[in-house]
């Protein structure tokens, strides 16, 4: 990719390592992660529980714990600046303005003892310079973009009174407020029943359209992807193992943990007593290999040099990356050559 | 859309405005009768003690020979004690002397208790461990022998003297139970949205997060009264408090040491223990009050 298709992007996320603290120990949650985003594209981050989808959004924003946690490598480029060498101050200016984030769990999202419109004048009042006036008129506004049918009731509001989706429409309205370049959305449906889900998504998608601004979407659930995503990223223990555009993935998934999320998918014409699944869990951080491929254990798939080379993500197909070594191109040159070594 | 007209629900008129956690609580404490009467109860005792010189026209110290324990009468009501000082009076200014040190205790402790546990529990890691080992260390001071100490040193200064004294030495157990509450009311995702905003965090510390505890701290501050007013009336009871010319209720106590006044002079030692009581039961009224308002599972 040249300098320049890359100056283009709102996010570039180059050789991203994020660790914890445990025992004194570093524990990578996230390695060697590369991705992103194109303006006005949605990218989706699938993967279980526990494969450092969170943690990654947390990275970019700046909002892990700084007593047991650090990115310990990499950069996180926002239009070309740097955000992991940003001060705290600096990163104020950018939080919320330009990069906005949505979470997943809207019940606790806002703050109970204050209304609606004051935590929607809170961020107005972050970044711009207005009066409480033209703050609730364009909280108004918002709201009305969100599907609120009474702005100016629910305003004076208290998160308690309102249902979940009303809440998550809330959250979205302030993470648009200031049109954001980037939306950094965390499992935001997760928390709703499935009716509410397809409408928050319709929602999303159509701000999108709206104010065209980039969605990174975290979801494990491959039906918002399949309804969502331009491009997704598939995470596995903290590791990207598959990068493709959203019909490449669904017709022709390359890596074997991809295809056992997409067999794991309960289908409507298939009688069987039992549904898929994949054996196993995600090992935890301390207990992630060295070397190997990481997903060795529960991989269908696995062979003599799972647990011994550690796989690169490579390009097998056009604009489709997968870190296995089921393709050649996965292993890195030094490993290759080791591996012609102890077949010697 | 258009509503069809046939198909149009009455709805209920819609509340004129919505309540905040606050209105609420405020709700349930006006209909929760013990906490309601002691704060009526609280606000007459602080009401005739402050109007005291309006009520009353006898000097309260002014020691008159004729008046040597009078038992109760028209003139005097509650009688007069052994130095023939009217006893109504004495407890009109004592009871200023009395609640003006509980507040002033509970409002320096609780400002102390707020600042050390908030900044504690936000911030967390070193600064935690510093003022929490200096809370764990100003704990360990007793209570008794420090005020005695102090107090022999300062030994004229009266009034202000003892405030300051029983507050430096009485905040850390608020300290603590706030700090505890700030940690766990920061796990919350609020606060984490409300950064991803981009909001200072000393503004998260305050406007987000103090409010949240305000609760905690409201009940802490109730407690907090009632427990100084009885350090105020323990320590003149002993002799180490008020100075002795300075009415308050537990000077008057003081009294009730002699074994004679004890069993026959009653109308001496009765009424300022009994106000005494009173007042610290409704003010525990009042917290239990507070208590349930703040609670959301409670169903009054």
């Amino acid at each position: 990719m040249s300098q320049e298709q890359q100056d283009q992007n709102v996010l570039n996320i180059k050789n991203l390592h994020t660790g914890f603290l445990i025992n004194d120990e570093l524990h990578h949650a996230i390695v060697d992660v590369n991705f992103n985003v194109k303006p006005k594209e949605i990218v989706c981050v699938v993967g279980e529980s526990g494969c450092g989808k969170s943690v990654m959004s947390l990275s970019i924003m700046q909002l892990l714990p700084k007593i047991n946690s650090k990115i310990s490598a990499g950069e996180v480029l926002f239009n070309g600046e740097n955000l992991v060498q940003k001060s705290e101050k600096e990163m104020n200016q950018i939080r919320g303005k330009d990069i906005a984030m949505i979470f997943q769990e809207p019940m606790t999202a806002l703050n109970p003892v204050f209304s609606i419109g004051w935590q929607m004048r809170e961020i107005l009042f972050n970044h711009l310079d207005i009066t409480k006036q033209e703050a609730n008129h364009k909280a108004i506004d918002l709201l009305k973009q969100v599907g609120i049918s009474r702005p100016e009731k629910i305003l004076n509001e208290y998160p308690h009174q309102l249902s979940g989706g009303m809440r998550q429409r809330v959250v979205i309205a302030m993470a648009i407020a200031l049109q954001p370049k980037l939306l950094i959305a965390d499992e935001p449906t997760t928390a709703l029943d499935v009716t509410i889900q397809a409408q928050i998504l319709e929602l999303l998608k159509d701000i999108q359209n709206k104010v065209n601004m980039a969605i990174m979407l975290i979801t494990h659930d491959l039906g918002v992807v399949a309804e969502m995503a331009d491009r997704v990223i598939v995470m596995y223990a903290g590791k990207i193992v598959e990068e493709a555009s959203v019909v490449d993935l669904f017709t022709q998934p390359k890596h074997p943990y991809t295809q056992s999320l997409l067999d794991s998918i309960p289908k409507m014409d298939q009688t069987t007593d039992k549904l898929n699944t994949i054996d196993g869990v995600v090992p935890s951080l301390e207990s992630m290999p060295e070397v190997g491929c990481r997903f060795t254990d529960r991989c269908p798939k696995a062979f003599g040099d799972c647990p011994l080379v550690t796989p690169q993500l490579a390009k097998v197909n056009n604009d489709h990356y997968a870190r296995c070594l089921l393709y050649d191109e996965c292993y890195s040159k030094e490993t290759s050559y080791a591996k012609e070594v102890e077949n010697v | 859309m258009e509503p069809s007209t046939n198909q149009t629900v009455q709805l209920a008129p819609p509340k004129k405005k919505s309540l905040s956690q606050w209105g609420i609580a405020r709700k349930k404490f006006v209909r929760n009768i013990p906490a309601m009467a002691s704060l009526i109860f609280l606000f007459v005792v602080t009401a005739l003690s402050m109007s005291a010189s309006l009520l009353s026209d006898i000097d309260p110290s002014r020691i008159n020979p004729r008046l040597v324990e009078v038992p109760p009468s028209a003139e005097h009501w509650l009688g007069a004690d052994s130095a023939g000082r009217d006893i109504v009076t004495m407890l009109l200014y004592g009871g200023r002397t009395s609640l003006l040190i509980g507040f002033s205790c509970m409002t320096i402790i609780i400002t102390i208790a707020t600042i050390i546990g908030t900044i504690s529990g936000y911030y967390g890691n070193i600064v935690d461990s510093i003022l929490m080992r200096f809370t764990d260390f100003m704990m360990n001071f007793p209570f008794l022998i420090f005020v005695i100490v102090l107090q022999a040193i300062f030994v004229d200064s009266g009034v202000l003297a003892l405030i300051l004294v029983i507050s430096l030495l009485s905040w850390t157990g608020a300290a603590r139970v706030i700090r505890s509450k700030v940690m766990s009311e920061k796990e919350n995702e609020y606060v984490l949205s409300a950064i991803s905003i981009g909001t200072r965090p000393s503004k998260v510390m305050i406007k987000h997060i103090l409010p949240n505890v305000m609760s905690t701290i409201i009940v802490q501050a109730t407690l907090l009264l009632a427990a100084m007013i009885v350090a105020e009336t323990g320590l003149s009871y002993l002799g180490f408090g008020v100075p002795v010319g300075t009415p308050s209720w537990g000077n008057m106590l003081q009294a009730a040491r002699d074994p004679g006044t004890f069993e026959n002079l009653w109308w001496i030692w009765l009424p300022p223990g009994l106000l005494i009581t009173l007042t610290i039961l409704s003010i525990n009224f009042i917290g239990e009050g507070f208590k349930d308002a703040f609670n959301p599972k409670s169903k009054k």
